[in-house]
């Protein structure tokens, strides 16, 4: 086990967003400016962070028919912790992600997690692996936050870097700005991995995509019916 | 979810297992619950402060001259977009009361504390909270919208798309109108409150 | 008046995709075929009207009254996955047909945070029973018509062989909902 292999996996060769493709909800919808960008993706970490710790903990006393509400029951204790902390520290921060913070428990990355990675790895190797899984969700809302900020409202983390003439292009930080912005993003993320493999050789990788492909088939229950390989290993 | 579905089916054997299953997720619940409880009441404290000093910057902010605010019950019958009457004092004077109103915005309710003077005049409105689109309505709280307010000798207040061209009119901010104008109606919902309610000392 | 604003609201200026951007990983992922689609927006209504009663009953009835409050995610979801689980159960038992069409996308819902968001969108707006009612209907309803929409879009989509090979896929459905989102602001000006 090498904890940087596991954060890198988390940030780069498995991101959840922009290779996984879930939690795509609050990436869309809160990443409306940088700043908004880190408070979720810190918040979603924390509760990443805590329910993998938690559910590699009491792994071997959950039975196997059990253990999907049983992880629903601990994400939501820690979005809770989350929710009530983030009131009472940083009011500001909760009133801009709003009911995204109660919807982190249904933010897949996490149960995701829970299932392919915590209950079956130990507390260590799932404590990187929820540090690699959030700093890779955090990474891709706040770059998708500062662009849509950078050109709908011309700022970054409300510091102005646009010359006093550029009519920002609103259209960007509203709901269309993001669904866009992700799909722009998501091409060219997997553009740059296809030129990667034509380089070394190698055939282009899979684009992974839909229920099918969802790593959390096997929670949804979709799998069996699908018939379809769990996505996580 | 397809794990735990287990069959009804009527032997000794799987009313056991599902009795043996169902207390373990009881006890992971009710262990949450009690984690929970113990957190709750930990940021209670702090959470109590936060609202309250965000909101008594907010009734500063709306009457600056006063010192002192206490909460007046509501008349009946009221307008039920205004929510709270705070009455405002400067060492025993009455400066004058600030009206809390909950107008709905585009995004949600928002809640804005009014601050009327005792002869019945505008004085500033504070934005509590809002929920309004990031980059338009979200704007509403900066002095550029909320200051247009400050003083405001009109008894009711239009918005306008426009640079106000009388002393009645707010300026819109653009490309959200609906939050203008609900930020608008919550404040003259409050001077008219005023008229009816608080007017001549009460 | 008001039920039909809800109704309307919900439904078209603040749709549950295009507006609001929740539950789009069900939007996604199952709107590559018509038929799927359809399926999945009347299992998403069946459960969302549902969930949305059940939740404001336990919110108003046991939460409120033991200041528990602040357990309402908990509590929710809770609600929710049981639910689900038991409508499946009941659906499998007395109409095996629907069960066969709908049965599939059920376990799907506990995760679809439009449910969840719906139920907490009921308590922060403190509708009463009532509006919970409809807002959760139009909500739903608002979810089946965008769900459709962009099935029969992607059907056009995956024919086209002229997309780029790293647009193909998840990238350009994104792209069309923006397309789509746009359209559906013009709703904002319409009503009110």
């Amino acid at each position: 086990m090498n904890p940087f292999k596991i954060i890198k996996n988390g940030i780069v060769d498995e991101n959840p967003t922009l290779v996984q493709c879930i939690g795509l909800c609050p990436t869309l919808a809160v990443s409306t400016s940088a700043t908004n960008g880190v408070g979720m993706g810190i918040a979603a970490t924390a509760v990443l962070i805590g329910s993998n710790v938690a559910v590699a903990a009491i792994r071997k006393f959950v039975p196997n028919e059990i253990r999907i509400p049983i992880f629903i029951v601990v994400i939501a204790g820690f979005v809770t912790v989350v929710q009530l902390l983030i009131s009472g520290f940083a009011p500001a921060l909760d009133k801009s992600l709003g009911i995204f913070i109660p919807l982190i428990v249904v933010n897949c990355i996490i149960l995701a997690r829970a299932e392919a990675f915590a209950f079956k790895n130990g507390v260590i190797a799932s404590l990187f692996d929820g540090i690699g899984m959030g700093l890779g969700f955090t990474i891709a809302l706040t770059a998708m936050g500062a662009v849509r900020e950078l050109l709908g409202n011309g700022t970054i983390f409300d510091v102005v870097l646009t010359p006093a003439g550029y009519q920002p292009a609103l259209l960007l930080i509203l709901a269309p700005g993001g669904f866009i912005t992700l799909g722009i993003s998501m091409a060219l993320f997997r553009f740059y991995k296809q030129r990667k493999a034509e380089k070394a050789g190698l055939p282009a990788p899979e684009n992974s995509e839909g229920c099918v492909a969802c790593s959390n088939a096997a929670i949804c229950g979709i799998l069996g019916k699908f018939q379809q390989e769990e996505g996580g290993k | 979810m397809g794990a735990n579905n287990v069959q009804a089916v009527p032997n000794a054997e799987n009313t056991k297992k599902i009795l043996r299953l169902g207390l373990i997720l009881f006890t992971v619940t009710a262990i949450t619950g009690v984690i929970l409880g113990v957190v709750y009441e930990i940021t209670l404290i702090p959470i109590r402060r936060t609202q309250e000093r965000l909101k008594n910057e907010a009734l500063a902010g709306a009457l600056p001259e006063a010192k002192s605010f206490s909460p007046v019950e509501l008349a009946p019958n009221s307008d039920p977009v205004v929510k709270e009457v705070q009455k405002a004092e400067q060492e025993g004077d009455l400066v004058g009361y600030c009206v809390t109103v909950t107008p709905r915005g585009y995004g949600g309710p928002m809640e804005i504390v009014v601050g009327v003077t005792k002869e019945g005049k505008l004085r500033a409105i504070r934005i509590l909270s809002q929920s309004e689109t990031p980059g338009l309505g979200a704007k509403a709280p900066l002095p550029a919208f909320s200051g247009q307010y400050e003083n405001k000798e009109a008894e009711t207040l239009t918005i306008v798309r426009v640079a106000p061209s009388s002393p009645e009119q707010i300026q819109a901010i653009s490309g959200a109108t609906i939050t203008s104008n609900a930020v608008t109606g919550g404040v003259n919902a409050a001077l008219l409150y005023w008229k009816q309610n608080l007017e001549g000392g009460n | 008046m008001n039920l039909l604003w809800i109704f309307l609201g919900s439904m078209v200026v603040n749709n549950i995709i295009f507006s609001r951007s929740i539950g789009c990983c069900p939007f996604l992922g199952v709107s590559a075929k018509t038929e799927t689609a359809k399926g999945m927006g009347v299992a998403v209504i069946f459960v969302l009207v549902l969930a949305a009663v059940i939740t404001w009953l336990a919110y108003y009835m046991v939460l409120v009254p033991l200041h528990l409050e602040y357990l309402y995610t908990l509590s929710f979801i809770l609600i929710i996955a049981a639910l689900v689980q038991f409508v499946e159960l009941v659906l499998k038992k007395i109409n095996p047909g629907l069960y066969k069409s709908l049965g599939i996308f059920l376990p799907l819902i506990t995760t679809n945070c439009a449910v969840l968001g719906v139920a907490v969108i009921n308590m922060d707006e403190k509708y009463t029973l009532l509006e919970s009612i409809v807002n959760s209907l139009g909500t739903s309803i608002g979810f089946l018509l965008a769900i459709l929409l962009m099935a029969g879009v992607r059907e056009r989509i995956d024919r086209n062989t002229n997309i780029p090979q790293c647009l193909r896929g998840l990238p350009i459905a994104l792209v069309t909902a923006g397309l789509m989102s746009i359209a559906f602001m013009g709703f904002s000006g319409i009503i009110k």
